[in-house]
């Protein structure tokens, strides 16, 4: 077993972890009764910690997988769309991509939670799946833009194949590889965006246990282990899904040829 | 080069929307401006409202025994710009009701330098008034208004100020407009004597120039009077043709902050100085503090992407440390690193260093893009024809550089919003600070102050890079020219 495969499980399980201590919360931590609140983490005891942690855990988890996944799926059809939607959707969608990319994070995290009612919960994550949806849009749109100049692209197309089925089988498949690069990375710079906005106070609410509002209230010093268990929790995380996307790209990138097309079937435009 | 102009054409109007959108949400969220809370947020349907406002207080007062204090308190108010609506309904009302709408102007009466006759008598006042009107109609307009304003500014005599009183709130826009440009010490009396009337007119009594006022201090009574009159000017007038088609977009909530916003440098702070201002100051910070996050950002790549395929059994260094930067997010670490060092880390220098640590991720981009060039065509055919790595690894570097201009433009708002961080957390002076500030205690002026010009900031950048990518790689101009086969 080589290196990066070793690396690779161990981060996935350990993932997987996390995901578990996530959906387990609530039973882990005793309903919360033993949590520490956040703001009193600084002169919290271990197990007091330890149950503070557990729900910060399944908050700040939710938050990431919950933005993620918006941002996969919104950012993969506008940037499709942005590249196949012509001058009319396609101008529309790349409007909105310059409009919300136009706005710094904090300032939309900021103004959206003047609306939000959930007291900056939908806030912060309408805002970050927008700018992941814009990172990811800009990506796919890069890719697309790439693909379709190519050799095989080019002769499925001499040979009548239609939009939907190049888009299919010639620029969908090569794209899947950055994508997933791209998430991971995307996931693994949010929790650091997470910890940020609610380290300034515009992240989750600061009775909301999440590692960023652990890092706001430890900030000042006074509890080692608490500290730690933050600052641990965030670097690893962060670590490993970095890690996890540099072995996806560092694999073999899939040589796309034109053999992966099958002449013979393919439709009439 | 096309999609590139076609770009910055956009950014104008994407401006406006973000500003409608940004005052928008804010409005909505934030107390208004006590001044502003009845004018319309962006369309006025019924700009000049004096008439409607003058016959509305006059029903009410008319109408009832015991008139609302209000309407007479609003009446009185509107002064004589509401006279030419007044007096001529005189006519119309009940002997009763044309009693109580004549002592409701009283106030006025009062104020336009008339000798009131303590002894209440309906018919004489009623007789005064209509008199006044049968004499006096042909006075309430602009061009007398314009005449006797700067008759008064010429010389000032007591006939003319009494000729400029007795049409009032009539008289405030040629005023104001008199008052507006103050360049030597000759204007400041010609603005005390103009403040005094307005004062005098509308109650602003603290709007006036002391005895002893300088030029900067008659200047910013001047701009004090044309904020009042943009404010309130839809209270007192009547507009007509094009007049009111501006006026429809002008008199209202966010024409006001747009009239501000070009006067007053992006309008005033809280503290009194001018959002332009402040931005100037913070910016020699935020600037270089985001300067050297896109420094990181393009040295990791082009060093990464350069080095990468000459030193291809050095890679997993550059990925240990990759590893470890993102093991230590850049909140993390600028909260760690006062804990640990002390305050000497408030510092400017160390923000720019956590600022290169946080544009560094973007290698991971090129690194993406360089491996796929790796196992391309092109690659293998250089590679087949003996070329020396560090030939191809120049030549790769051009190509794959394009991803991470178009990168660049997409992670400018990340690397914004993690230098607000940094400058936060370590206590910099500089716009992040400020806005955070402002976003926890809301300062609208300043928010959107902040969002234009980010966003204005933020666009042309991504202009550019877009600009750069079609100069690196110049296949992606076409492309979507290329798409072919049927939709």
């Amino acid at each position: 077993m080589t290196l990066a495969r070793l690396g690779h499980w161990l981060g996935l399980v350990l993932l997987a972890s996390l995901v578990v201590v996530a959906l387990l919360a609530d039973a882990l931590a005793g309903g919360a009764a033993w949590a520490s609140p956040q703001h009193a983490l600084p002169g919290a005891g271990a197990r007091e910690i330890a149950g503070w942690w557990v729900m910060a855990t399944r908050n700040t988890v939710a938050v990431v997988v919950t933005t993620t996944a918006l941002a996969a799926v919104l950012g993969t059809a506008l940037g499709a769309a942005s590249v196949y939607g012509g001058g009319g959707a396609g101008g529309l969608l790349a409007r909105l991509v310059e409009f919300t990319g136009a706005v710094p994070g904090l300032i939309l995290v900021g103004l959206l939670r003047f609306w939000d009612a959930s007291g900056g919960i939908l806030a912060l994550v309408g805002t970050l799946a927008l700018l992941r949806a814009l990172e990811v849009a800009q990506l796919v749109r890069a890719q697309v833009l790439t693909t379709i100049p190519s050799d095989f692209v080019e002769a499925s197309r001499a040979l009548g194949a239609s939009r939907g089925w190049q888009l299919r089988v010639h620029i969908l498949p090569p794209l899947a590889r950055p994508l997933l690069v791209n998430l991971l990375l995307g996931a693994s710079s949010l929790i650091g965006l997470e910890a940020a906005l609610s380290f300034t106070g515009l992240g989750l609410p600061s009775d909301t246990p999440s590692w960023g509002g652990g890092l706001a209230a430890v900030a000042g010093g006074g509890n080692g282990v608490a500290l730690a268990c933050v600052v641990g929790s965030i670097g690893l995380t962060s670590a490993v899904l970095y890690g996890l996307s540099v072995i996806h790209a560092s694999a073999e990138a899939p040589v796309v040829m034109a053999g992966h097309a099958k002449p013979a079937t393919i439709p009439a435009a | 080069m096309r999609s590139v102009l076609r770009r910055l054409l956009w950014l104008g109007p994407t401006l406006v929307l973000i500003t409608l959108v940004t005052f928008g949400a804010l409005s909505v969220t934030l107390p208004a401006d006590s001044e502003l809370v009845d004018l319309p947020l962006f369309f006025n349907p019924d700009p000049g409202a004096i008439e409607r406002l003058a016959k509305q207080s006059l029903h009410e007062i008319a109408s009832l025994p015991n008139p609302d204090p209000d309407a007479e308190r609003n009446l009185s108010q509107l002064g004589g710009a509401a006279l030419p609506f007044v007096l001529p309904a005189l006519d119309s009302l009940s002997p009763d009701g044309r009693a109580r709408a004549v002592k409701a102007l009283r106030p006025l009466g009062a104020r336009m330098g008339f000798e009131i006759d303590q002894s209440w008598d309906a018919r004489r006042e009623v007789a005064f008034w209509m008199r006044f009107w049968e004499e006096h109609s042909i006075d309430y307009r602009p061009v007398v208004a314009r005449r006797a304003v700067v008759r008064l500014i010429q010389r000032s005599t007591v006939l003319r100020d009494a000729e400029v009183r007795q049409l009032d709130t009539y008289a405030l826009d040629e005023l104001i407009l008199q008052m507006g440009t103050v360049s030597a010490e000759a204007d400041v009396d010609r603005v005390r004597r103009l403040a005094d009337l307005c004062a005098d007119m509308t109650g602003e009594l603290e709007l006036r120039l002391g005895s002893e006022a300088d030029l900067g201090a008659a200047q910013r009574l001047a701009s004090a009077w044309t904020d009042w009159w943009s404010r309130h000017r839809t209270r007192y007038k009547t507009y007509s043709g094009t007049e009111r088609v501006t006026a429809m977009l002008r008199d209202t909530r966010y024409g006001g902050w747009v009239v501000q916003a070009v006067r007053r440098n992006l309008g005033l702070l809280e503290s009194g100085r001018s959002a332009g201002e402040v931005l100037r100051e913070g910016s020699v910070v935020t600037l270089p503090l985001l300067g050297c996050g896109v420094l990181g950002a393009l040295g990791s790549a082009i060093f990464g992407g350069a080095i990468a395929p000459v030193m291809l059994g050095w890679r997993w260094l550059f990925r240990v440390l990759g590893l470890l930067r993102s093991a230590l997010p850049v909140a993390v670490l600028a909260v760690l690193l006062p804990l640990s060092a002390g305050e000497a880390v408030r510092d400017p220098w160390v923000g720019g260093l956590l600022m290169l640590l946080a544009g560094a991720p973007l290698w991971s981009f090129h690194a993406g893009a360089s491996a796929y060039r790796e196992s391309s065509d092109f690659i293998r055919t250089l590679k087949s024809l003996g070329v020396p790595r560090w030939q191809i690894a120049l030549t790769t570097l051009r190509l794959s550089t394009a991803a991470i201009a178009v990168q660049l433009g997409a992670q400018m708002s990340s690397l914004l919003t993690l230098t607000f961080v940094v400058e936060y957390a370590l206590g910099l002076p500089g716009l992040g600070t400020r806005t955070i500030e402002a976003l926890r205690h809301p300062d609208l002026n300043w928010l959107m102050a902040i969002t234009i010009s980010t966003a204005l900031f933020v666009g042309v950048l991504q202009v550019s890079s877009e600009l750069l990518a079609n100069v690196l790689d110049s296949r992606w101009q076409d492309a979507p020219s290329r798409l072919g086969g049927s939709a």
